[in-house]
Formats: C-alpha cells, structure tokens, sequence
C-alpha cells in the first residue's frame, strides 16, 4: 500500500530529525553543564567574599531537613586581625513571582551579617535589590532584626519569601552552632 | 485556607497585577492584530484559554514526572513546543467538528495560537520557577484568563477606534498602540493592591 | 551558479530597510517590547535571535528537499526549538547575565513569527547561501530596531546608557548625558513606555511613507496636467492649421 509507505516515511523521517536534534541538545549538555556548575561555585565563592571579606571556606556540606537552606559552608574570616568563624548558608526557593537563591552568612553568635543574592527571578527584581536586600544589607547589627521584618517595599512577596529564607538559615546557624 | 487563599490570590496576580499582556508582554502578536470583532476575539480567547489550561496540565507532570527522572530536563523546551502544537491542532478538530462558524471565524488565528508567546511562555515559566502543581495550574488560570480580558476589552475598544478622527499617521496600530498603552498605565495602578495582606 | 549582480546586497538589505520583520511586519513584537529595557539587553536579545535564525534557515534550506509536506511545520519546529536549547545552554553557560535578564524570552525566540515565517517563506524554497544572507538580513533588520526601541526607552528613561551589565567582560560603564538627568521620565522604563515607543516609531514611518506616497501622487498629477496641457495646445495647433 502506497499510503501506509508514505507514513512509514514520513514517521521516519520526524524520527530521525528528533533523535539527531535529541543528540545535538545532549552533547551541547555535555560541553556546558561543567561549566554552568563552574558559574554557581564562582558564584557562592563571590557572595562569601562579600559577605565575610577577607575569608576561607573551612569546610561545606549539604543540609537537609529545612525548607530553604541547601547547603552550609564553614568560613574563617579576618575581622580587623582577628579571626573569627562564621557559617553561611545557601537558601534556594520560589514563589508565585520566580525563583530566588542567596547565601545568608551569620557570625559567632549565631547572629546575621548580611546576605549577597546569587540568583533573583522575581518580577520586580530590582525594586527587591533596591528597597529591601540594600538597606537590609546596610543597617547596623542592632537594627538588622527591623530591617528584616519591614518587608512592604514594592515587591512584598519577594521581600517575605527572603525573610522566610533567612530565619530559615537563622535556625540552621544554632543547630550548627550548638554542635 | 491558607494554600486556597494564596491560589486565588496567584490567579487575582497574573490575571490584573502583573498582568499577562500589558505587563509581561506575552501574547502581543494576536493582541495588536485582534479582530475588531468582540464576537471572534472572545471566541479566539476562549481557545487560547483552553490551549493553556490543557498545556499547563500536560507539560508540568512530563516535565516533573518523566524529564527530570530521565535526566534529560534540558529537553524541555522542544517537549513543550511539540506538545503544544499538537494541543492546537486537536483544539482545531474539536473546533471544526462543533463548532464550524467558530472555525471560520477564526480562520488563520488558530494555528497561530501555537506561536502565541502566553502559551510556552507560561508552560516554560512554570518549570524554569520551581512551582508546585498547584501553584502553576493558579498561572495558567491567570494567564489565560487575563489574555482573555484584554484582548475582548482591546477589540471592543478597537471597534470604536476604527470610526474616530485619527490623525493620518497614526491610522491602525500606532494608535492602537498607544491605547495599550493607556490600558497598561490604568492596570499599573494596581500594583502593590496585596501588598498589606497578612500571609 | 551566475547571480544576479546586487541581488545579494538587495537580498541581505531588504531586511533591514523595506520588509524589516519589526517595523514592516510588525512580527516578533514580544520580546521588542519586553527585552528593550537597556541598549545592552536588546543588543544581546537581537544577537542569540540572529545566531538561532541563520542556524535554523541554513538547515532547513539544507533539509528542503528531504522533509515531506505533511510534517513540514512540526520538522522545522523541532529544528529550530533544538537550536535555541543550544543556545539556551551556551548562553547559561559563558554569558550568565545576560541569561538572567533575558530570562524565559531566550525560550521564546522558538515561537517568534519571524523564526517560523522565515523558514516556512524561504528556507523551504531557496538555497543554503541565500537562506543564508536572508537570514543575516533579517537577523540585522531586527537586532537594529529593537536597539532602536532601546535607544530611545534607556536614553529617556534613565538619562544615558549603561555598559557592562550585561556583557560582564566590558567594565560597567554608566555613559549618562549630563543634564538631562533631572529631565527622565521614567515611565518609559515601565510596559507603558515600550508601547508608546514602539507607537510613535512606526507613526513616524507611516508618516514618512504617506509624505512619499503624496510626493509620488502630486508629481504623477503634475505630468497627468502637463501632459493634458500638450495634447490640447498641440490640439488648437492643428485647428488653426486646418482653418487657415
């Protein structure tokens, strides 16, 4: 039958574009994916960096059993001369507006620093960036906890799902600590 | 309550707030060459919804339950694209076969709904966000809802448009244009309507 | 093969200036709207748009003969959703801001009218060199009029340009126009903006097109009127010659 060859054909034909095209994605996959995860650790790396200032990663690991924290990096900074430990924490999640992921670093004390945002896919990112993660990042230690919970800035859903975020890692940062 | 509330509120969002055509800009080929119709633009509404709705429940669990098992998650964009294609030629059958004034109507405007950028746009962003079933099936909603709001309430608008006093230059769509234009200035204004709601 | 002399100027020109896939047929107005934010971004949006484009044009001028016509449309979509994953990935990889900005449009350049029309137009009918050139002119005609939309909403809208923040390997640059700074409006920044743009730049080509159109039409009156003038003098000529 004519018309059966004819689709034999043509299914053949859709089948090899598909494969060829399933196999030209895979191997872009391969030349790409080492670097795409080279990017989050430069990344990671960058936001210690600017969280702790002159600093180390001790030690790091994976964390389980919390809704945001991810992972945990150990960080021995210099803090005018003297060297301090601090812990920092990879925060990754989502709501309605997009994805966000930072790390939150917190001192001895168990007490925040300030957080350096590595990835911000919320619809009004940089009104996060402005009236919330800015004035968060530069408000004095005493004031740091106000800063936190003042989060009606333009983009209030981003500014709770950070603060979510951070008191999540806040609680990760005793369970550490109290080790 | 609490996963109720913030579903609705997540339709309320895509659908007025930051809404799908004026603010996120999806869906703006169909929108400027809108029938100056009511009648076809509801009717081509209507389809993009149902594409939408139906796409959204197809792409999240093949992506969540099969690509990402399969290790092939960068796969998703081509899955997606097939699947659509395929949702808007079943959607034409289904058309054609009730509904065959409808399909007239329609005309070229139905297999166009596979290029229209709502449809991948809200199936990619879906998966590229992370968000739960729930959560992404409260997108769609607001979506296709949204679309169909503006483009009926663009078309009746329109309708009056074509009679009106218009200088030369400004004759069919810059004019239509900077109408958008305005509509985007109005729904700007309902930013930062949820913003005192307790969570 | 002989070639027209030109023909591959006029093909590579035709989509800058007369068939100019934003301005003329108006296709691809999302991510014009959507990605012109900064000079920068539409710059980097018009760059990936141009490689998937020529990509997609050249394989499928190259498989023109091979695809049946029944599943033309859904061939040439798997071809060229398969290169903007690449470039999706390469990008992600080596230019990472500019993924961030871009963020989902880089996906939807599968959808764009442009990408689609140009190969089902072209691609399927024409050889690989001129599906080349067709490709890289119109990949140039849209990359100059989204930078032009861009022009205008960054300059208006925040004063100057910024470099640098998309395109990490150029220090950050912020070029602002000194003293227009308290003058910005900064709604063109806002969807509002891109529309109004985008309006008042095709109002200006309406216009310019109507003023050419009227130029054409009085001057073809003009000869109409002169030539008429002619025949009637030429006319009473003849009368006076046969009466005499």
């Amino acid at each position: 039958m004519p018309n059966a060859k004819k689709y034999i054909l043509t299914g053949v034909t859709l089948g090899c574009i598909a494969a060829v095209a399933a196999g030209l994605i895979a191997v872009t996959n391969l030349i790409t994916a080492k670097k795409i995860a080279q990017n989050e650790i430069d990344a990671v790396n960058k936001g210690i960096a600017s969280i702790f200032g002159d600093s180390e990663i001790k030690n790091e690991g994976k964390v389980s059993g919390h809704d945001y924290v991810t992972y945990y990096y150990q960080v021995d900074y210099k803090n005018s001369e003297l060297e301090m430990h601090g812990y920092a924490f990879k925060c990754e999640g989502s709501n309605m507006y997009g994805k966000v992921s930072l790390i939150a670093g917190f001192d001895q004390k168990s007490n925040f620093m300030s957080l350096y945002l590595i990835k911000n896919e919320q619809t009004y990112a940089s009104t996060l960036v402005d009236k919330y993660v800015v004035p968060l990042n530069d408000a004095e230690s005493s004031k740091k906890d106000e800063a936190l919970d003042d989060v009606s800035c333009g983009a209030t859903y981003g500014a709770k799902l950070v603060r979510e975020m951070i008191n999540d890692a806040k609680a990760a940062s005793s369970e550490f600590w109290s080790k | 309550m609490n996963i109720f509330v913030s579903f609705i509120l997540a339709i309320i969002s895509s659908m007025l707030i930051d809404n799908v055509v004026l603010s996120r800009f999806y869906g703006i080929c169909p929108f400027l060459g809108v029938s100056k119709k009511v009648k076809s633009s509801l009717g081509m509404g209507i389809a993009v919804v149902f594409v939408i709705m139906l796409a959204t429940t197809i792409c999240w669990p093949l992506y969540n339950y099969v690509l990402v098992p399969a290790g092939v998650p960068y796969l998703d964009t081509v899955t997606y694209i097939l699947v659509i294609a395929s949702l808007v030629q079943l959607v034409g059958l289904f058309i054609k076969k009730y509904s065959p004034t409808l399909y007239k109507s329609l005309g070229i405007y139905l297999p166009l709904i596979t290029t229209n950028c709502a449809v991948l746009g809200v199936a990619q962003g879906n998966t590229d966000q992370g968000l739960t079933f729930l959560n992404a099936i409260a997108n769609g909603l607001g979506t296709s809802i949204g679309f169909l709001l503006i483009i009926v309430v663009f078309s009746s608008i329109r309708v009056r448009l074509e009679t009106s006093n218009t200088p030369k230059a400004f004759k069919g769509l810059p004019i239509a244009l900077i109408t958008a234009a305005i509509m985007a200035l109005a729904f700007m204004g309902l930013q930062g309507l949820f913003s005192g709601i307790k969570l | 093969m002989a070639r027209e002399k030109g023909s591959v100027r006029k093909n590579f020109l035709k989509g800058i200036l007369t068939e100019n896939p934003l301005f003329v047929s108006i296709l691809g107005t999302c991510p014009a709207l959507a990605t012109t934010k900064t000079l920068e971004a539409a710059l980097g949006m018009g760059l990936l748009f141009t490689i998937v484009l020529i990509c997609s044009n050249v394989l499928v001028s190259l498989l023109r003969k091979i695809i049946p016509e029944e599943i033309r449309t859904p061939a040439y979509i798997v071809i060229i959703a398969t290169f903007v994953t690449m470039v999706k990935m390469f990008t992600n990889a080596f230019l990472p801001e500019l993924y961030s900005t871009l963020g989902v449009f880089i996906s939807l350049i599968v959808v764009n009218c442009i990408v689609l029309g140009r190969a089902e137009a072209y691609a399927s009918k024409n050889g690989p060199f001129d599906s080349l050139i067709d490709a890289l002119g119109m990949g140039v005609g849209y990359t100059l009029a989204i930078m032009l939309m861009a022009f205008f909403r960054e300059l208006l809208g925040t004063g100057g340009f910024t470099f640098g923040k998309v395109f990490t390997f150029i220090p950050e640059t912020p070029l602002i126009i000194p003293g227009i700074e308290s003058y910005t409006i900064s709604l063109f920044q806002t969807p509002v903006g891109a529309f109004i743009v985008f309006a008042i730049i095709l109002a200006i080509i309406a216009f310019i097109k109507n003023r050419k159109a009227e130029l054409k039409a009085n001057l073809a009156k003009q000869e109409k009127a002169k030539k008429l003038a002619e025949a009637q003098a030429m006319a009473a000529k003849q009368a006076e010659g046969g009466n005499k």
